[in-house]
C-alpha cells in the first residue's frame, strides 16, 4: 500500500477502489423501468417545447392584442416574399435566454429553429452565444447567427421576458383558472386554485412554471406538459381581453419591451406568424445540452451539420432531428394545473 | 433509426446503468439520470450514432448530467449491501473481512466531491487516461491529476489503521 502514487493503478488501494466501485454498481436499478419509458415516450425537449410556445406567445400576443388595436394601418402586411428574422427573449441582465432564428416562407408557412446559446470558434473552443447581443450588441449577433446558419439575417426583434407582464396589464390582467393550487420553487411564487386574475410579476412565473410531469394528449403520442397548457390558457385569457386593450398601453408595452432593427416590420412580422397555415419549431441537433463547462474541448458544435439542418428546414424538408412540439390551442377558456 | 436506437439500448442499458449508479452512489438517482439522458439520446440518434463511439458519448451525457445535476444533492449514504448484512449475519466477526473493507471504501468513495469522485471513478473502473478524462469532464489534464490525488489523499488517510494492520 505504501508507495501508491496517483498514476499508480495496481496497489491495495486501487484494488479495493475497483471493487467498492463494482459493489456499488451492482446495486444499479433494474432496467425495466427505463425501458418502459423509454418506449412509451415520444418524450418532449422541454426547452424547445418552452422555445415554441414562447415564440407563440410573443406572436399571439402581438396578433391578438396588438394588430386588432393598432392595425389601423393602410399599409398590407409584408407580401409573400421569404424572409429570415432573428427572435430574442431577453431576461432582465439583457442576456439572451431565448435566440431562434424564424424562417416566413413565400407560401404562407413559417418554420422557427431555436439556436444554440454557445457558438464554436475557428480552434475548437466555444464562447457563449447568449452573451453577445449584451456584450456586443444586435450586429455582432447577426454575423454570428450567418455564421453558425449559414443563414444571412438583415433583421432582428428583441423582446424583453417582462414584456408578458406589462401586455397583461396593458389589458387589464388576465383571467386564469387553476384546478389547484401550485407553488413553484424555481420562482418561489404561488398559485392558488380557481380563476383569479394575473398580471405583472406574476405572469412569467406563471407561464414558466416548470414541472417533471409529462401527461399526454388523448391520442398518447403528443406531449402535453402542463407548462404548456398553463401557457395556453395565458394566452387564451390574453385573447378574450384584446377587446379591453388599451393601444396606448399596448404601443407603451412595445415601445418599452422591444427593440429591432429599425427597418422591421413588427406588425407585419407578428401578422405572418399568427396567420402563418403552419409554424414548425424546431431545436438546432447539435448536442449541446450540456453545460457550459464543458466547453473547453469537451462540445463540439459540427458548423456543417448545423447549416445543412437550418437550410433543410426552412427549405420545408422533414429532419429527423427533433421533434414537432405540439400547436397551441387558444380556443376555450378551461381549467388547467 | 428507432430500431437501431433500441438495440443500442437493450445492449447497453444495464452496463450504462451500473456505470451511473457507481458514478452517482445512488441507484435513484442513476435511474433518473440515464432515463433522462436516453429521451434526448433518443432525439438525436441519427447524430449519435454515426460517431465513433456511441457509447463513450452517451455516457459522457451521462457524466455531465450528474456533473450538473442541481436539483438533488448526491446521496452521502450507502445502502446496506449484501455483504454487510452478509457479514452482520455471521457469528464470527472479522474485522479484516473483505466485504466490510470494501463497503468501508464505498462509503468515503461517496462522500468526495462529485469531480473527484468522477475522475477516481474514470480512472479506477473505465481505466481511462489522463487526458480521456480531461476530455470527459471538460478540464485540463493537470486538474484531473489534481482530482485524482486529493481524492486518493482521502480515501487513504480515511483507512483504519486496524484495517491495515489487519491486511499485512
Amino acid at each position: 500500500m505504501t508507495g501508491d502514487t496517483t498514476g499508480d493503478t495496481t496497489g491495495r488501494t486501487g484494488q479495493l477502489i475497483r471493487e467498492a466501485f463494482a459493489a456499488e454498481a451492482d446495486q444499479a436499478p433494474d432496467s425495466r423501468a427505463i425501458l418502459a419509458e423509454l418506449s412509451r415516450a415520444r418524450p418532449p425537449r422541454r426547452r424547445t417545447a418552452l422555445v415554441a410556445a414562447t415564440v407563440a406567445v410573443v406572436a399571439v400576443a402581438l396578433a391578438a392584442v396588438a394588430v386588432p388595436t393598432l392595425l389601423h394601418r393602410n399599409t398590407p402586411a409584408a407580401g409573400p416574399q421569404d424572409q429570415d428574422v432573428l427572435l430574442l427573449g431577453l431576461d432582465r441582465s439583457k442576456k439572451t435566454e431565448l435566440l431562434m432564428l424564424a424562417h416566413l416562407d413565400g407560401d404562407g408557412t413559417a418554420s422557427v429553429v431555436s439556436l444554440p446559446d454557445i457558438m464554436p470558434r475557428g480552434d475548437g473552443s466555444t464562447y457563449a452565444l447568449n452573451e453577445v447581443y449584451r456584450a456586443f450588441g444586435p450586429d455582432r449577433l447577426l454575423q454570428d447567427v450567418a455564421k453558425l446558419t449559414g443563414v444571412r439575417v438583415e433583421h432582428y426583434a428583441a423582446l424583453d421576458l417582462d414584456a408578458f407582464g406589462d401586455l397583461a396589464a396593458a389589458v387589464g390582467g388576465v383571467p386564469v383558472c387553476l384546478r389547484k393550487a401550485t407553488k413553484d420553487p424555481d420562482s418561489g411564487v404561488s398559485f392558488p386554485a380557481g380563476t383569479h386574475t394575473i398580471t405583472g410579476a406574476k405572469v412569467l412565473p406563471f407561464i414558466r412554471q416548470k414541472d417533471d410531469v409529462r401527461p399526454y394528449r388523448d391520442d398518447d403520442t403528443v406531449p402535453y406538459p402542463y407548462f404548456v397548457q398553463r401557457q395556453e390558457a395565458f394566452l387564451t385569457g390574453l385573447a378574450s381581453k384584446a377587446g379591453d386593450a388599451d393601444p396606448e398601453a399596448v404601443l407603451d408595452v412595445l415601445g418599452k419591451h422591444l427593440r429591432t432593427d429599425g427597418e422591421l416590420d413588427v406588425l407585419g412580422l407578428a401578422e405572418r406568424i399568427a396567420t402563418a397555415k403552419g409554424v414548425r419549431f424546431i431545436e438546432v441537433d447539435a448536442g449541446l445540452d450540456m453545460p457550459m463547462d464543458t466547453g473547453r474541448g469537451g462540445t463540439v458544435i459540427p458548423l456543417v451539420p448545423v447549416r445543412a439542418f437550418v437550410q433543410d428546414m426552412f427549405a420545408g424538408k422533414a429532419h429527423p432531428g427533433g421533434p414537432r412540439t405540439p400547436e397551441l390551442k387558444f380556443s376555450k377558456q378551461r381549467c388547467v394545473y | 433509426m428507432r430500431d437501431r436506437f433500441e438495440a443500442f439500448v437493450t445492449d447497453r442499458l444495464d452496463r450504462l446503468l451500473r456505470y451511473a449508479t457507481a458514478l452517482t452512489c445512488d441507484a435513484h438517482l442513476a435511474q433518473d439520470v440515464v432515463q433522462d439522458v436516453l429521451l434526448r439520446a433518443q432525439h438525436r440518434w441519427a447524430r449519435i450514432e454515426s460517431m465513433q463511439a456511441p457509447e463513450a458519448y452517451v455516457k459522457r451525457m451521462i457524466t455531465n448530467e450528474y456533473l450538473s445535476w442541481r436539483r438533488r444533492r448526491a446521496a452521502r449514504t450507502v445502502a446496506s449491501t449484501h455483504g454487510t448484512l452478509d457479514a452482520l449475519g455471521t457469528p464470527v466477526a472479522d474485522p479484516a473481512n473483505a466485504h466490510a473493507e470494501r463497503d468501508a471504501m464505498r462509503h468515503r468513495i461517496a462522500r468526495l466531491p462529485r469531480k473527484q469522485r468522477a475522475a477516481i471513478l474514470l480512472r479506477y473502473y473505465e481505466d481511462c487516461t489522463d487526458a480521456e478524462i480531461a476530455d470527459l469532464l471538460g478540464c485540463k489534464a493537470a486538474t484531473v491529476r489534481s482530482h485524482i490525488s486529493r481524492a486518493l489523499a482521502t480515501l487513504r488517510t480515511d483507512e483504519s489503521p486496524s484495517l491495515k494492520e489487519a491486511m499485512t
